[in-house]
């Protein structure tokens, strides 16, 4: 992990939301390719780990446990091809860290909170169960309680101060809506109504400096509260690879960005040291200057090597975010709380 | 060799080598141990007569020799494991063993039951081991390797063939892209059936052989190349002077240094020459494989 900058996922959801589905659904999914990319559990048991809970799910119809126990780490790269592009640090938290408050006994909710505020990505996890019929003045606020929409906003928004403060950019959100099959397909497409209720229900997504993604997934067609296990032949796993492909299109964006802005001061200093240079050249007695004329002209040389590489940066990444953008056409993308979807 | 329990590769290695050990194109294999030769021989006599081998409880290791008219061109080592050792955690042995057996590879086979291929998210679930482990191999190389995927038991699916392709299209485009944007690892998909009627059996070996052959050529074709400047940058030193100042030094004068280049120059030749004739007798048995 350390040869590959990486990005830090957490996803926070009720006990029973689906986190941990998810992550056992979307490994499978990336692991043996999408589109291109893959993804690939640094750790080889690991690897087995997730896929054999997502192979009881595939041969026996056996949902995977909720996490109770433990918060448990994984380490993945995320690869375009056999190109490594960036490392995953992804942590499944046990089921419930969410409802806990800080100082309970259990120590992983402190964990979660010094979590969030490193976390360049965070995956708010709805439950589909909740947004089958439309969000209604008397439904809201059971649906925000039993959701733990409300734990989750005061989360999110201690997040964004604390990384605020530290002069970090606020993290990209995706509303991950599990359990999509149990949505009436004229809910599903178009996502209008959808959308609407989750701006209602999940309003601190959409204020100024975030990008956030609503993301509907899906593992198959297994009705309401499955009880453990599932017909087989019901799965059908839908879009699990979009949320990641999400946070590192935004990764992307924001080191584009980033690199932008340091080409354009790069640039500007070299500007600067061409017109030191041009002075320093000019008159008589620019044969006495030639010392200052070549400490300057080394100066310029390796300016003009940073902007080079920044420039290099700022499209490679630009290029890349572009490509991965693409993957998510037709979901509805928010910047400042404005649609951008393609 | 890399394959899910009962993907065939324990008939595929038996099956290739008693072909092999006979004869194709000019290009024989021998096994280095009388005891492979005849273990292998008797499970392809038994395969003829529809008896297959049974599951390989452990790893198994053949050291071959590829021969070209006459010629000793290559030496391999063939490895076979239990198939269970890829699904399974560090605490076991052989899974251990097998994954610094493919850290240590110069080339990656993989064995796919073709029969398995159409059956949906199963499918994908079956085959994705063999894909994460390829890609996390593929994803730390930088130099030149060899790829086959091979479609284990064709001759099976001869009734769904379309199917079963696009199928494996399915699966393992992503895979097949990936490795074919890479300008180091040469891959070929191969369906193959060892059973009555044979199909396609000499080509992984081949083709790993042919990308191996290769990859030599291009290293000792450096290495000419640089032995080559070596005499050049002394023949136009040699003289008087440069013997007295290499003396006074203590180091090598150009004479030396001239005469040793020559000598590695015709070392290499000597080494390259017997695989010009094999590599382009390989290169025309690809032409109508799939290769990425």
């Amino acid at each position: 992990m350390t040869d590959y900058p990486s990005l830090t996922i957490t996803a926070l959801g009720n006990k029973g939301s689906g986190k941990t589905t998810f992550l056992l659904g979307m490994y499978a999914d990336l692991s043996a390719g999408r589109k291109g990319y893959f993804l690939n559990a640094t750790n080889p048991d690991a690897d087995l780990a997730l896929a054999s809970k997502w192979d009881k799910l595939l041969d026996d119809g056996v949902l995977p446990p909720p996490n109770l126990a433990d918060n448990i780490p994984y380490e993945f790269l995320f690869l375009d091809g056999t190109r490594p592009l960036l490392g995953v640090d992804w942590l499944d938290y046990r089921g419930g860290a969410l409802e806990d408050e800080v100082g309970a006994a259990s120590g992983d909710v402190p964990e979660l909170h010094k979590r969030l505020n490193k976390s360049d990505t965070i995956y708010l996890v709805v439950d589909g169960g909740y947004l089958v019929r439309p969000v209604e003045n008397h439904t809201r606020a059971g649906i925000m309680r039993m959701g733990g929409l409300r734990r989750m906003t005061s989360l999110l928004q201690t997040a964004i101060r604390a990384r605020e403060a530290s002069g970090d950019l606020a993290p990209s959100i995706v509303v991950l809506i599990t359990k999509a099959d149990l949505i009436p397909p004229a809910r599903r497409d178009p996502l209008d109504e959808m959308v609407d209720d989750i701006q209602q229900l999940l309003s601190v997504c959409f204020a100024d400096g975030l990008s956030t993604l609503i993301c509907p997934v899906m593992l198959g067609h297994f009705g309401l509260n499955p009880e453990g296990k599932v017909r087989t032949s019901d799965i059908a796993p839908h879009d699990l690879h979009l949320p990641i492909i999400f946070s590192l299109a935004e990764y992307m964006h924001q080191l584009s960005l980033a690199a932008s802005s340091a080409a354009a001061i790069s640039a500007q200093r070299l500007r600067d040291l061409d017109t030191h240079l041009s002075g320093l050249r000019t008159g008589a007695g620019a044969f006495f200057r030639r010392s200052s004329i070549a400490e300057k002209s080394k100066e310029r040389a390796a300016a003009e090597e940073e902007y080079k590489s920044l420039d290099v940066v700022q499209q490679v990444a630009a290029k890349r975010a572009g490509a991965l953008f693409g993957e998510l056409e037709g979901l509805p993308l928010f910047r400042d709380g404005r649609e951008v979807s393609r | 060799m890399l394959g899910q329990s009962n993907a065939g590769k324990t008939s595929y290695v038996s099956a290739m080598y008693a072909t092999m050990t006979n004869g194709v194109s000019g290009f024989t294999v021998r096994a280095e141990r009388s005891a492979d030769h005849q273990r292998l021989c008797r499970n392809a006599e038994r395969m003829r007569g529809g008896v297959y081998p049974p599951a390989t409880d452990q790893r198994s290791v053949y050291n071959l020799q590829l021969w070209h008219a006459g010629d000793r061109v290559f030496d391999f080592m063939w490895r076979d494991y239990r198939g269970g050792a890829l699904v399974e955690s560090s605490e076991s042995p052989q899974a251990m063993q097998l994954r610094t057996d493919i850290a240590n590879a110069g080339g990656l086979v993989v064995m796919i039951d073709s029969t398995e291929l159409t059956g949906g998210p199963r499918a994908r679930s079956r085959v994705r081991p063999l894909i994460a482990t390829t890609i996390r191999l593929l994803s730390t190389r930088e130099n030149i390797m060899p790829l086959v995927i091979a479609l284990t038991k064709w001759d099976l699916v001869r009734a769904s063939e379309e199917q079963t392709q696009q199928a494996a299209s399915d699966l393992l485009g992503d895979l097949v892209s990936a490795v074919g944007d890479t300008k180091h690892i040469y891959g070929t998909l191969i369906p193959i059936a060892c059973g009555a009627q044979p199909m396609n059996i000499i080509l992984p070996v081949l083709w790993c052989l042919h990308i191996g052959i290769a990859a030599s050529g291009t290293l000792l074709q450096r290495r000419l190349e640089f032995h080559q400047q070596l005499v050049d940058a002394a023949a136009a030193r040699r003289g008087f002077w440069d013997r007295t100042r290499a003396a006074w030094a203590g180091r090598p004068n150009a004479d030396q240094i001239h005469a040793y280049g020559q000598q590695q120059i015709r070392d290499d030749l000597l080494r390259i020459q017997p695989l010009i004739v094999p590599s382009q007798k390989l290169n025309s048995l690809f032409e109508p494989v799939f290769k990425f």
